[in-house]
């Protein structure tokens, strides 16, 4: 089995938006949405203050509670765990974003700009079929398929990668099989103290933070 | 911790609130009526009241989707959607209320009740999936949802009951409304001390806030007033000719509380989850920070 997961090592995160702006570009996002986006967090009190980066979007969970909400099927997981999104089917009720506990979903529901008129840019990535549904990361799923077919590997060839991960300056993303135990992924999980966010929700996030060396 | 706090989910608006409030309240009579054992005059009447609740609820609702023209789709996940569910119950409770309409079968009146049960319920649910939103993924908003629906029903055949008879002297009244009334306001009671008590224990604070703003209005005026006020009438000897009238009032407090009731949990206590992390990254000599939740009373 393949089971798709990031790894976000925070130690490494600085916070650049790299990623977010990869993501906007990769998959033609309007204003206002990123499927990709880096929290600015700050902990502790002055003068004990600490302050962490925190890439955030999709989670891909083992138990998403988008699929189970969708009234469609838009929303399905695959069984190498990715959460896809199928927008002709979608009648954008948005209960999906409303159970996904890491507001990961978006609903455009007409064309917005960045300075009023479209750019050229917006133009060329302009997707009708993407207004009035739900709409959220997939871990750029065309180029995992497209490049496996290829006979590339996703985490390890950049063109069957997510583009975020590709756009990383710090490597602090990581994409991978986390059922290889030869992956990049599983050796950082493995070697590395480790959390998933919102745990506690029982979701089973396909995201894993790095917060600390050792297991 | 500062960071992206919850903050209130903006994507079911007034138009989802109101297929709560209207679906909810419309459920809720075709089930009294039935609790009622239709021991009322003009049934239909009552249940043509439901129908146009519920549709009217649905027809808002249908209006905030992205895409109303393939609402078609709705009916494709029963499996686990309660909202394909609901659309479902929608169905038959239609179809059930129409057979009603024209054949004034009793029989064909219970399958509307029942339909209209499933209906509440699955609506109730669908509030009860959103694992993102904190206030409503609670087990106790369920039990609140259904109780308020109920007594708003039972509100409703009360107060068509005596708008009725208004007209027609010699017309019925479910003779069981006002006990109704009585039992499902105080289940609702029951109902919002949990709810409330179950988001006091861990909760972002907008909900905490908003649930101590409007607590004291909600189990005063919206609970113990009407039960007073039924409690009275009925037991208050030398003033059966104010009755219908603390009835009524009594109907109207229990109704428009669990109308507010919904706007209140949908818009204005439906934060989402917001962000944390447990620990902050072991970076240079600072060390580690173990963190709460931002923008939560508790962890």
């Amino acid at each position: 089995m393949t089971r798709w997961a990031m790894v976000v090592d925070l130690r490494r995160c600085v916070g650049c938006q790299t990623c977010t702006a990869a993501c906007k570009l990769s998959n033609g996002t309007t204003v206002d949405v990123q499927w990709r986006k880096v929290l600015d967090m700050e902990t502790g009190e002055f003068p004990d203050v600490r302050r962490s980066f925190v890439p955030v979007g999709c989670m891909h969970c083992e138990d998403p509670p988008c699929v189970e909400v969708c009234p469609t099927t838009a929303t399905r997981k695959r069984d190498d765990g990715i959460v896809t999104m199928d927008y002709d089917v979608c009648i954008g009720c948005a209960h999906c974003v409303l159970a996904c506990p890491y507001q990961a979903r978006y609903k455009v529901t007409k064309p917005k700009y960045g300075y009023g008129e479209a750019s050229q840019h917006e133009v060329e990535n302009f997707d009708p079929a993407k207004i009035g549904v739900a709409q959220k990361c997939t871990f750029c799923v065309d180029r995992i398929d497209d490049g496996r077919k290829k006979g590339l590997i996703p985490g390890v060839d950049p063109e069957a990668t997510p583009a975020c991960v590709n756009s990383c300056i710090s490597d602090a993303l990581s994409f991978g099989d986390l059922d290889d135990p030869d992956s990049k992924v599983s050796k950082l999980v493995e070697s590395s103290k480790t959390f998933r966010m919102h745990e506690e929700l029982g979701t089973g996030p396909g995201v894993y933070y790095i917060w600390g060396a050792g297991s | 911790m500062n960071g992206p706090n919850p903050n209130q989910q903006t994507n079911w608006d007034w138009r989802a609130a109101s297929n709560f409030i209207f679906g909810g309240a419309g459920s809720g009579l075709v089930v009294c009526l039935v609790f009622a054992a239709l021991g009322v005059s003009y049934p239909w009447l009552y249940l043509l009241v439901s129908l146009a609740l519920v549709g009217t609820g649905l027809a808002l609702v249908w209006t905030e989707l992205g895409r109303p023209f393939r609402f078609a789709n709705v009916l494709r996940h029963p499996k686990t959607s309660w909202m394909s569910r609901e659309a479902y119950a929608a169905i038959f409770l239609m179809a059930f209320g129409l057979l009603s309409l024209l054949s004034g079968h009793p029989l064909a009146y219970f399958a509307a009740g029942i339909s209209g049960f499933a209906f509440l319920y699955c609506q109730t649910r669908m509030l009860n999936a959103c694992m993102g939103i904190p206030a409503w993924r609670v087990q106790t908003s369920v039990l609140l949802f259904v109780s308020t629906g109920l007594a708003e029903g039972a509100s409703l055949l009360l107060i068509i009951g005596y708008l009725i008879r208004s007209v027609d002297q010699g017309a019925t009244i479910g003779p069981i409304a006002y006990v109704l009334v009585l039992a499902f306001v105080a289940l609702r009671w029951v109902a919002w001390v949990s709810y409330r008590n179950s988001l006091l224990a861990s909760a972002p604070t907008l909900v905490i806030d908003g649930l101590n703003r409007f607590n004291g209005m909600v189990q005063v005026l919206g609970h113990i007033v009407p039960l007073i006020l039924i409690i009275a009438a009925i037991t208050v000897p030398g003033i059966s000719a104010l009755q219908p009238v603390m009835f009524v009032l009594a109907a109207l407090i229990a109704l428009s509380t669990g109308w507010f009731i919904k706007f209140f949990v949908v818009l204005l206590i439906g934060s989402n989850q917001g962000y944390a992390i447990p620990v902050t990254p072991e970076r240079g000599p600072a060390g580690i920070v173990f963190c709460d939740k931002p923008g939560w009373t508790q962890k």
